[in-house]
């Protein structure tokens, strides 16, 4: 579980931190930095899983325009099988040069450290925490994205892959593709739109069989004649995704629909109830507005399914949402409420708004009493 | 579309939590159940639920197959009184009380949910003592899938019993479908 993230000056977020449970809601006017928030760890998963390099990750331009500093400062807190990890990423820029390098990076666990890299000299940890070798590094990547996992740094790669189970993604189902050419059912592969569903799904459902028959269930559930959906040949190497609907005429024939025929709302109930059934390894997920597309009579059943699901076959679950339903079912227990004045460093307060006797939550919002 | 068959008003998430993972044993999915949330200020779960309840158990009476589940905290009261109480509301608010035919079930764990945590934990509970909240709201896996073994499978709760889940699972039994 990510406990804890710290971001200062990026993009609208100045020592800005965020403390994080099992299950949370991200709230706050439009604005507010929530997924400015989410942006930080799609960064730096693509730095450290992704190994991409940091004039890539992390440009000059994001730095904070009320800022005059030229250091970026990130920090992770992990809770990973029960152990704590601390992850820092001093990130340094040139401007007038539009350069930048990585200043420092460093991970621990339990409190000692397991690599560290400091103006150009990395130091490796063995698992046991004694010092391992020492070296110059590139100042420009990960040094722990590059690192090959061996049996004496299973505590670092572990972090890694943590890392690399994150779902991070805005879904925006007029981009979601409906053919797709690979079978990668890794986490990063989604897309920042959930716009590659449909290869990640290709993938999962290979993977994971058995959860399809629960998939379908769901499915059927929430869309009515619902019957199945399988890959199709589309093209050398590519697969479509189809989905059937049994006829309406009661004679047990089916109408095998595109993917693309279906409507926005319907591929994002897809998309939302294959990433609960099969998603593997237990994946973080960060979803920006998840609720946006879904009829009102869906939101709370999946808010539950998701919610029931955290600890279980869910490692966390962090939502923004703007929409009712989901600030009143959760809100009250999992909200992080985001604060800004105008273009002014952001607030967390994991408080509920002030309270005004007998409203709904999602009615002290859209009054803007919150503050 | 299939509609909602159980409105769940009750006080708090880790009650909702738990009594969503009942009924799933019993083949109630998400989409069967739709929970009130508690709107938030001074006023406390058990005010929330009891001043909500005369608005839907008038609007439950008007469907035929759906159930209206009550669930509420006894505190430092008993069950009956929280009950009564539930009865004047409606009074008050000039709706009929519940009758045998209402299509409404009304839980009230004495002292709170925790109670009976700690007792399908297989814990002996004091009813008036305060037990501790789960770590985590989803540890109430366990005691959703122990107490249908022990109210609907077994249909026997293990002795001693607290007097309050007696009377709940006796209201379960109201409970049709699935």
């Amino acid at each position: 579980m990510l406990t804890r993230l710290y971001a200062d000056n990026f993009l609208c977020l100045v020592n800005f931190e965020l403390a994080l449970d099992e299950r949370n809601v991200l709230l706050g006017a439009n604005g507010s930095g929530k997924t400015s928030a989410f942006d930080v760890l799609r960064r730096i998963r693509a730095l450290v899983w992704r190994s991409e390099r940091i004039e890539d990750v992390f440009p000059t331009r994001d730095l904070c325009l009320s800022q005059n500093r030229d250091k970026q400062h990130f920090e992770l807190d992990l809770r990973i099988d029960g152990d704590s990890y601390r992850y820092v990423l001093m990130v340094e820029h040139i401007r007038h040069s539009k350069r930048m390098r990585i200043g420092e990076e460093t991970l621990s666990h339990e409190g000692k450290p397991i690599f560290e890299f400091r103006q150009g000299d990395a130091q490796l940890y063995h698992d046991d925490y004694e010092k391992g070798p020492a070296y110059p590094f590139d100042w420009g990547r990960s040094g722990i994205g590059v690192l090959n996992e061996r049996s004496d740094n299973r505590k670092i790669t572990r972090f890694r892959h943590a890392l690399a189970n994150f779902i991070i993604a805005s879904p925006c189902p007029p981009l979601f593709e409906s053919e797709s050419r690979s079978e990668d059912s890794r986490a990063d592969t989604l897309g920042p739109f959930l716009e590659d569903f449909v290869g990640w799904y290709r993938g999962a459902a290979q993977e994971n069989m058995g959860a399809i028959g629960d998939l379908f269930s769901a499915l059927r559930e929430v869309l009515p004649g619902f019957k199945s959906m399988d890959m199709v040949e589309s093209g050398e190497n590519s697969r479509a995704l189809k989905v059937s609907f049994r006829r309406p005429d009661g004679n047990g024939g089916a109408d095998r629909l595109s993917f693309s025929q279906l409507s926005d709302g319907q591929k994002m109930l897809v998309a939302l109830y294959s990433l609960m059934f099969l998603a593997a390894d237990r994946p973080y997920l960060f979803l920006d507005e998840p609720d946006n597309y879904l009829a009102l009579r869906e939101i709370q059943p999946w808010l539950a399914l998701a919610s029931e699901q955290c600890g279980d076959t869910l490692e966390q679950l962090v939502l923004i949402s703007h929409h009712p339903v989901t600030i009143d079912y959760l809100a009250g227990a999992s909200g992080r409420w985001f604060f800004r004045d105008g273009t002014g460093p952001v607030r967390v307060s994991t408080e509920p708004p002030k309270l005004k006797d007998g409203l709904a939550l999602s009615e002290i919002v859209a009054r803007g009493w919150e503050e | 579309m299939k509609g909602v068959r159980i409105i769940l008003l009750c006080e708090d998430k880790q009650t909702d939590s738990f009594v969503r993972r009942f009924l799933k044993h019993r083949k109630f999915t998400h989409r069967d159940i739709n929970t009130l949330p508690l709107p938030h200020g001074s006023q406390s779960g058990e005010q929330w639920v009891r001043q909500r309840y005369p608005t839907e158990l008038k609007a439950i009476r008007e469907r035929q197959r759906d159930y209206l589940l009550i669930v509420t905290d006894a505190d430092n009261r008993t069950a009956e009184y929280r009950r009564q109480q539930l009865e004047a509301e409606c009074q008050r608010k000039g709706v009929p009380p519940r009758t045998a035919e209402d299509r409404v079930i009304i839980v009230v764990p004495r002292r709170n949910i925790e109670t009976w945590f700690a007792y399908l934990d297989g814990s002996d509970v004091d009813e008036q003592r305060t037990y501790p909240r789960l770590t985590r709201e989803s540890d109430c896996r366990r005691h959703a899938m122990e107490l249908y073994g022990m109210c609907h499978v077994a249909q026997r709760l293990r002795d001693p019993v607290p007097p309050a889940l007696v009377e709940a699972c006796e209201e379960y039994r109201k409970l049709q479908g699935g």
